[in-house]
């Protein structure tokens, strides 16, 4: 069974540079939690903090209420799935797996019998007396896995495993983890930066920028209620338009932006004079014929993209600004050519205000 | 320095990077450094009888060295010593260049294989037996004068072993196959897509080995040189087998040094020679702009 | 254009016969003689075909004697050479430090050195500091110091190559240091150290200048070739050297032919 993590004040140093900064965050035992971020921004370190291979500058990580600290990865409840896997080339399948119960000095015959247990779990049948080389990325994938699981392990560690299938054996593959993880009950640690894994897999998500855990939370609140810029930036598309807030409303500001006055949510409470950049995902952007309804935009049409389900169109404004929007193809949106001048509109509840981070990563 | 030993430990643990300090310190300092040291330091002190070994006399000296700088025969030995390695150098460069560009990057598929096991098979036949092959050839009654009598060239044999010649054209024999593996490694992993470029360009044959080729192929050159040169002037068998009393090397210098028991005089110019074998490594790094790195891979 | 084109052919081969005359036509002037029964070792005279010269050589005790401390040797020397020229191939390659060039260059020194020099600072160290006479030990360490130098350059090549999330991966399933070396490490080096075993034991029983000032009294078989074509030339040598020669060619034909079914296999 899964155990839980608390990283607790993580700050992890090379040289000048942080890796890692006061990183604090608890995953729950038998929880399926993914780190998101672009490259570069700290989250495998944080993974080889979590497995041993490391002990950070500053901080604790306990697993299961232990203190970890200066415990070596041989010694941790943890299993790790490498990014290019790791598999062991002069070994076969069986022997891959049964590594870690090898070195356990566990007896050959009750190996065997728990190997194939693991081989039956992952789908591997007929592939136990090859070697790596010899199979399918799937398979190496799946062998990685049950590498893994075979140490009884209570926390997996996963570095962007998937990154290097084809799109459809990777949609596959993520139904397929998914599944192992409820029926084993292990805490998964899962490290991407395809938000689209993250949000589909996850119990819940942290997004990463640069060392820092902007926001921590279950995926849907991720991406309906960024806490910062830079998550609301990174995760999905979003229309942005700047300005400075000139009245509070209860829960909601407005802002006066270069396009006029709009009101939207203020999550993070700014105060009156703050500047700010308002967030508006495309698809909660819709075309009125109100001439005199609130948030109103006039725009000119400046490109179709048809996408299937839906179409892309991208607007000016008068003052030059783009935005995108989405028109859903069920027959209930107005067709609507190039160069053609509309007014589109959004909710208050869909956007929101947020203070000027540093977004350019994203 | 505590992160390096942390993560030494963390690595290759305590049995791991003790293995690595034992191997290597005994290596280093036993076999390397102390013996080079100690020979440097014999060939500082004179020569001594025994009972005056730690005595009032045994003080550290240049004596050694001014004896040889002061020895006309000695001097001129060494320079014919430096001269003639380096004529061997050469004449091997100039033979191997090409055979090694042909193994590389000419020729393809197994016929590799086969012309590589051609070189292969008298680099592995001892030294000595190569040098005596030619000994066989160059002696007076040896197989090419023979052959030259027989065709009426000459009537009495040649006494080819006179002078230098029969040890250098020895010694080039013997050491060639210590100069086509090195460049034949580097330009072996030079892209042939690079040579049809440039001859699609318009280069001429000789435009695209100055140009592409040559740079490339530096490193091997500059260790094929490094290891001619070496082997060289440090051979003792080539003179021993091939020379003539006339064509004393400088090796030869220093064994008759040891043989009359005067080790200190032998240290002083066992020291000369690795100094000179030195500057030539140093010579051919700078020629050729590479690295020490470069040069031993 | 076609014709200067066979021209080049042409020069390419006639240099590529030539090249190959000069390799190998002393080493068949050489093999023609062992059979020649002529006392001096020359073709002609022509005496008649024999094989005395290989009785002769198999009756000369004194070859046996060197044959046998030529083993001795080779495999001292291969004894000592591979573990500490794999400690030096995984101090370069596994740890990071400041003077790791400068260490390098001190640790390749010995193949820059000429043997002569090698030899005679092992024998002066040796015979007079540490009062081991000149003997096989001496011409073991001679040997050994720069043999190891190859042999750590041809594990390092290979060490350089390995994949180190192989050993992060075996610690994290709970292996111990000594488990991931003899068990991911190892395996993985094996290729280089038999290619390093195989060398240092070439090396040594081919050597000469080195173990020539640093055996003192005793003979390896190129020392006791040495002695013997000094003094007496007798076509026993020429002998010697076919049976050389034959060994190397049915070594590398071996080595060729497992190499071709090992390439097979792998694809």
């Amino acid at each position: 069974m899964g155990q839980d993590v608390e990283i607790a004040d993580v700050s992890m140093r090379f040289g000048d540079f942080y890796a890692a900064r006061d990183i604090n965050v608890h995953i729950e035992a038998g929880e399926f939690f993914s780190f998101l971020g672009p490259s570069g921004c700290g989250k495998t370190t944080l993974l080889r903090l979590v497995s041993g291979f490391m002990d950070p500058t500053k901080g604790q990580i306990k697993i299961g209420g232990k203190d970890m600290i200066g415990i070596g990865s041989n010694n941790r409840p943890t299993a790790m799935i490498f990014q290019n896997l790791a598999l062991f080339p002069l070994m076969t399948v069986m022997e891959n797996i049964g590594f870690g119960l090898e070195v356990r000095g566990m007896p050959k015959v009750e190996r065997i019998k728990k190997v194939e247990e693991l081989i039956e779990l992952v789908d591997l049948f007929g592939t136990g007396n090859r070697y790596v080389s010899e199979l399918s990325g799937g398979q190496m994938q799946r062998v990685a896995i049950a590498r893994a699981l075979a140490v009884n392990p209570a926390v997996l560690l996963l570095d962007e495993p998937l990154s290097a299938l084809d799109l459809k054996l990777r949609h596959h593959m993520r139904a397929e983890l998914r599944n192992i993880q409820r029926r084993t009950g292990v805490t998964f640690i899962y490290i991407t930066h395809d938000q689209t894994e993250a949000l589909t897999m996850s119990d819940r998500v942290g997004v990463m920028s640069i060392g820092k855990l902007e926001q921590v939370a279950v995926p849907d609140v991720i991406y309906n209620n960024p806490a910062t810029a830079f998550v609301a930036s990174f995760v999905g598309e979003t229309n942005r338009l700047q300005g400075t807030i000139s009245n509070i409303d209860g829960e909601y500001a407005v802002l006066n932006t270069a396009s006029g006055p709009f009101s939207c949510k203020n999550p993070q409470r700014m105060s009156k004079g703050e500047e700010g950049t308002i967030f508006i995902r495309p698809e909660t952007v819709f075309m009125t014929k109100e001439s005199n309804a609130s948030n109103l935009l006039a725009c000119g049409i400046q490109n179709l993209s048809f996408e299937g389900a839906y179409a892309v169109v991208t607007l000016k404004t008068e003052q030059g600004q783009l935005l995108t929007m989405r028109l859903n193809n069920d027959g209930t949106a107005p067709s609507v050519k190039a160069d053609e001048n509309v007014n589109v509109t959004f909710n208050r509840e869909n956007a929101f205000v947020l203070k000027n981070g540093d977004s350019s990563s994203a | 320095m505590r992160d390096f030993w942390k993560n030494a430990l963390r690595d290759l643990g305590k049995i791991g990077v003790a293995y690595i300090i034992i191997t290597v310190g005994i290596w280093l300092v036993f076999m390397i450094l102390i013996p080079q040291l100690i020979m440097f330091d014999y060939s500082l002190r004179p020569m001594l009888a025994l009972r005056d070994i730690g005595g009032p006399k045994d003080v550290w000296t240049l004596k050694n060295y001014i004896v040889f700088f002061t020895n006309k025969l000695h001097m001129a030995i060494f320079f014919k010593t430096i001269w003639s390695s380096f004529i061997v150098t050469l004449v091997a460069l100039a033979i191997c260049y090409p055979i090694a560009f042909y193994l590389a990057k000419v020729v393809r598929g197994g016929k590799v294989g086969l012309l590589m096991l051609g070189l292969i098979i008298p680099y592995w036949i001892n030294e000595l037996l190569r040098l005596f092959a030619w000994q066989l050839i160059l002696a007076d009654s040896g197989i090419l004068n023979q052959l030259l009598i027989l065709l009426g060239i000459i009537v009495d044999p040649i006494n080819f072993r006179a002078g230098n010649g029969a040890v250098i054209l020895g010694m080039t024999y013997a050491y060639i196959l210590f100069m086509v593996f090195p460049i034949y490694n580097v330009m072996e992993s030079l892209d042939r897509n690079q040579l049809d470029a440039a001859r699609d360009l318009g280069a001429s044959w000789l435009r695209i080995h100055r140009r592409i080729v040559m740079p490339h192929a530096k490193p091997g050159i500059a260790v094929g040189c490094t290891m001619t040169f070496m082997l060289a002037a440090g051979t003792v068998a080539a003179p021993q087998l091939l020379g003539s009393p006339s064509s004393f090397w400088f090796t030869q210098v220093i064994n008759t040094n040891f043989e009359c028991a005067n080790w200190n005089q032998g240290a002083a110019y066992a020291t000369v020679l690795m100094l000179l074998c030195m500057i030539f490594m140093f010579i051919m790094l700078k020629i050729f702009k590479v690295g020490l790195k470069e040069l031993t891979q | 254009m076609k014709s200067s084109k066979s021209i080049f052919r042409i020069v390419v081969g006639a240099y590529l016969a030539l090249f190959f005359a000069y390799m190998f036509l002393p080493l068949i002037f050489m093999t023609i003689i062992a059979f020649n029964a002529n006392e001096v070792p020359q073709i002609t005279p022509w005496k008649g075909f024999t094989f005395m010269w290989f009785g002769e050589l198999a009756k000369d005790e004194q070859m046996w004697k060197a044959l046998l401390n030529s083993f001795i040797v080779a495999f001292s020397v291969v004894a000592i050479s591979v573990p500490i020229g794999l400690g030096g191939a995984l101090l370069l390659t596994r740890l990071q430090f400041k003077a790791r060039d400068f260490v390098y260059g001190v640790l390749v020194s010995p193949i820059l050195t000429p043997g002569i020099i090698l030899g005679i600072s092992t024998f002066l160290f040796w015979d007079s500091y540490m009062n081991v006479p000149g003997g096989l030990w001496t011409a073991i360490l001679g040997q050994a110091t720069f043999i190891t130098s190859y042999c750590m350059l041809l594990i390092m090549s290979r060490a350089q190559r390995f994949d180190l999330t192989q050993e992060e991966a075996a610690f994290d399933l709970g292996a111990s240091h000594r488990q991931v070396f003899w068990k991911i490490t190892l395996p993985f080096l094996r290729p280089a150290l038999i290619s390093s075993v195989a060398l240092a034991f070439m090396q040594s029983f081919d050597n000469y200048n080195t173990t020539l000032f640093a055996i003192g009294v005793e003979q390896t078989l190129p020392i006791y070739i040495g002695t013997k074509l000094r003094s007496f030339i007798s076509p026993a040598m020429n002998a010697l050297a076919v049976v050389f020669i034959a060994l190397t060619i049915i070594g590398a034909i071996t080595y060729e032919y497992r190499r071709r079914r090992e390439l097979i296999k792998i694809r």
